[in-house]
């Protein structure tokens, strides 16, 4: 399984991007509508520079968003399990972990949109440790947490038909 | 209190290379761990446009403008009441 988060943290981030772009439209309006402050040239060439960085802002902002959620991987195979994670600009992360070493699969669908939209969050808890992997908004958690357990269980059956095996 | 428009263009031209150094990274890190899907390309390719575009437009209106007057702080004020 590739697993990337739900297309709502795409929504999302095009929702943000949207609502931020229409503020400087509608300040735009407001001045021009109401004010005089747009006609004097000094004015004007301030408010086009504000807007401009403004503009630049919620753009780099919009494309930053979306390197960081592209780059949220998670790798299910029938071995092991990888998280990849990009905190940021300069920082990623990558960590895995064997089917053998995994205890605890639970799978937390909560709020509204999670349930009608169906995504969720899955925590795995592994052996020895205290650090846990964390699925975030991925789709259909439920079912991603059944698969891993499903995985697990027969990872752990065939490991201990080849020690039997070995030992007979 | 006057302040000459060019220091607000100087600001805006540091902002700008900011901008480009925050993009760059932005860019490489796509280049160097993404670009699986052709989803990510066309985001990235719309980046590049839509910035190149944004960066026009300024241009277009920053042209216009002439830049030896002077801004007047308080004037603000009584200019939007």
């Amino acid at each position: 399984m590739f697993i990337h988060r739900h297309w709502i943290a795409v929504f999302k981030i095009i929702a943000m991007s949207v609502f931020f772009a229409a503020i400087p439209l509608l300040i735009y309006i407001g001045l021009q509508n109401y004010t005089g402050f747009l006609e004097n040239e000094a004015y004007f060439a301030f408010f086009v520079i504000l807007v401009s960085a403004f503009y630049l802002f919620v753009i780099l902002f919009a494309y930053a968003n979306f390197v960081d959620y592209y780059l949220d991987v998670w790798i299910v195979t029938n071995e092991r399990v990888i998280n990849i994670e990009q905190k940021g600009l300069f920082s990623r992360e990558i960590s895995e972990k064997e089917l053998g070493n995994m205890q605890d699969i639970t799978s937390d669908v909560d709020g509204f949109w999670a349930t009608i939209l169906n995504y969720g969050n899955v925590y795995i808890q592994t052996a020895a440790e205290k650090e846990r992997f964390v699925f975030k908004e991925i789709p259909f958690a439920d079912e991603v947490a059944r698969r891993i357990s499903n995985l697990v269980a027969e990872y752990q059956k065939l490991n201990k038909t080849i020690e039997i095996d070995k030992m007979s | 209190m006057e302040i000459p428009l060019y220091v607000f263009l100087l600001g805006y031209l540091i902002y700008i290379a900011i901008f480009l150094i925050f993009s760059f990274f932005n860019l490489y890190t796509m280049s160097k761990y993404g670009f699986v899907s052709f989803g990510a390309w066309a985001v990235t390719i719309s980046y590049i446009v839509i910035t190149l575009l944004a960066l026009f437009v300024s241009y277009y209106y920053i042209a216009q403008v002439d830049w030896s007057k002077s801004f007047q702080v308080f004037g603000v004020v009584q200019e939007i009441y």
